[in-house]
């Protein structure tokens, strides 16, 4: 593996580490956001494994990036950024009737 | 034929657009699930297969074969009886169109067959069940759907990473014929989170029983199969690391009906049930796929029956008595999951324990005692021969007709029928003895930051797990 991917992975571990170990329920939603981008960035990182000009037939180029990983990367995109605002919003009710973001704290008052 | 029937799909997207409007809020999901129930029973029963490769586009694939068509059935049957009770009810127009919306997505994820296809529409169906659970707006219904949010979300970025891993080696999304270590585990890890496997996913307990009964049908019934779907879908592919699955099946199993056992809340119990069933799909990967079609049928004939109870607990349920014909619709759902013989259970379980190997036959047979033994709170429920009408008896009917159905149900044989006799039996002995010494177990599993640590731990089990059988 290349250390650009290995970079990415790390990322996206780092990501998964702030999930489990931040208390802060909006810390978990960012560090879920982390960790999408850090999948994000290692497919783009995988696309240029084969080479870096863009795969678009020219003169010049000698290698091209792989065009399919980036494609269907933008759908993950776009499901991402669904998913980071609807947990959002749906957090503020939470803390509004619980008024903690403490997630511990939130399950108590939710189960009492 | 796999066109045509994502064409039919997409007709549906569009066409639950028109829930938006006031005067067919109602009419477009009922109409969509019955034209779906005619479709699929077409598809089931003339066996019907097909497979769409999208043109020189790296494995990308949908396909319609065994495995699919058994979950379509499912998914037509659970969602037309959950729509019934639904549009019952009051609800903004919104909320039809997110149900109409479920069916489906629902549909095209039991045809997908490449490692993005089920990316995308286990996240698509994620999104759809999360604001249908978050509808009611009740803060614990909220909470129990972000948490099902975030760990989900979480999963399926590993799943997505270990896709990414197979891609850079194979470079196609086709489902791999033989995968290393590390992606194998991370794509595993990341399903069985959606799946509702016991320890993986301890969000369900919560989201299944806080949600109102119709959505608690679709989501134990289709929701959590989607999943499931995926797994079977990759299981062949995976060569030694299908043990994990295996393995945490037969956990499941086991521990999901402790839990059960132990409680007495009506839809907690089923919740718990379904972690077991789920334990019982997976423990045998290879013909899984008619285990979930069956507990699809009798989980939501379960779940919808919470509307005719008069009380939730099962203590003061042992008290009440029931109508005759309410009580026929309570007690024949736990038949079957008990698996009576010569119901649709029966079918399933012995499909399942034909493919076991003998020391999982072992915790199976105890799994399957123990849902006798939880089941047995309802089956000896007692009735009084009053004429009292059901709440919803098309919904029983319908489910009632897939239960006892002679073509899915006439396959066991002799001795098969004699062994879940006896199941039954040592089943109730075990909860005459038992009665009175139950009381809920803790819930701490199921709390959002314990859930995340054991899920790390998991993710190193598995590691080590595929290590060891490698």
């Amino acid at each position: 593996m290349h250390s650009l991917e290995a970079i990415m992975v790390a990322t996206t571990l780092i990501g998964f580490l702030g999930v489990v170990l931040r208390r802060n329920f909006l810390m978990k939603i960012i560090s879920l956001d982390v960790m999408s981008t850090g999948v994000i960035s290692f497919y783009v990182a995988i696309a240029s494994q084969t080479g870096n000009s863009p795969p678009i037939v020219t003169a010049m180029a000698v290698s091209y990036a792989h065009p399919v990983p980036q494609a269907v990367i933008v759908t993950a995109i776009v499901i991402g950024f669904a998913t980071l605002t609807l947990s959002l919003t749906y957090t503020m009710l939470v803390v509004k009737k619980t008024s903690t973001l403490d997630s511990r704290r939130v399950e108590e008052r939710v189960n009492w | 034929m796999v066109r045509i029937y994502v064409l039919f799909n997409l007709v549906l997207i569009v066409s639950s657009m028109l829930a938006f409007l006031n005067k067919f809020k109602k009419s477009i999901p009922l109409a969509a699930g019955f034209v779906n129930l005619v479709v699929a029973n077409v598809i089931y029963w003339s066996q019907l297969s097909g497979e769409a490769v999208l043109w020189n586009s790296f494995g990308v694939k949908l396909i319609l074969d065994n495995i699919s068509r058994d979950f379509l059935l499912m998914n037509s049957i659970v969602f037309l009886a959950s729509t019934i009770v639904a549009v019952k009810k009051e609800k903004p127009s919104v909320f039809f169109f997110l149900l109409a919306l479920f069916l489906p997505s629902c549909n095209l994820m039991f045809l997908s067959c490449d490692m993005f296809n089920i990316y995308v529409l286990l996240e698509l169906t994620t999104l759809v069940v999360f604001l249908l659970a978050s509808f009611g707006g009740k803060t614990n219904q909220v909470w129990s759907a972000l948490k099902y949010m975030v760990l989900g979300t979480a999963g399926m970025n590993l799943y997505l990473l270990g896709v990414g891993m197979i891609f850079a080696r194979s470079r196609t999304f086709e489902l791999p014929t033989l995968v290393d270590v590390i992606p194998a585990v991370l794509v595993i890890s990341g399903l069985l989170v959606k799946a509702g496997v016991f320890l993986f996913s301890m969000w369900l307990p919560d989201l299944h029983s806080s949600v109102e009964s119709e959505l608690s049908a679709l989501l134990s019934g289709v929701g959590i199969k989607t999943a499931v779907y995926a797994i079977l879908r990759f299981s062949p592919s995976l060569g030694k690391t299908v043990d994990v699955v295996v393995l945490f099946g037969v956990v499941s199993a086991i521990a999901g009906v402790v839990f059960a056992l132990n409680e007495r809340n009506y839809k907690r119990i089923l919740a718990y049930h379904t972690l077991s069933q789920v334990g019982f799909v997976l423990s045998a990967p290879a013909v899984g796929s008619f285990y979930a079609l069956a507990h699809g049928v009798f989980k939501s004939w379960l779940f919808l029956n919470a509307e005719e109870l008069p009380v939730k607990d099962s203590k003061k349920l042992s008290r009440e008595k029931l109508p005759f014909l309410v009580w026929l619709a309570v007690v024949l759902p736990c038949l079957t999951i008990c698996g009576l013989p010569f119901t649709i259970g029966a079918t399933a379980k012995h499909m399942v324990f034909s493919q076991l190997t003998s020391w999982q036959k072992i915790f199976m047979y105890g799994a399957a005692v123990g849902t006798v033994i939880s089941f047995s709170k309802f089956l000896f429920l007692r009735p009084t021969f009053k004429m009292m009408r059901p709440v919803n008896p098309l919904v029983h009917i319908l489910l009632g007709f897939y239960c006892f159905f002679p073509p899915l149900v006439l396959s066991v044989k002799g001795t098969e029928v004699f062994k879940s006799l006896i199941v039954l039996g040592v089943g109730a002995l075990i909860y005459f003895i038992l009665k009175n010494r139950t009381k809920p177990l803790p819930r701490r599993l199921e709390n959002l930051e314990d859930s995340l640590t054991i899920y790390v731990l998991l993710i190193a089990v598995c590691f080590l797990v595929v290590i060891v059988r490698g």
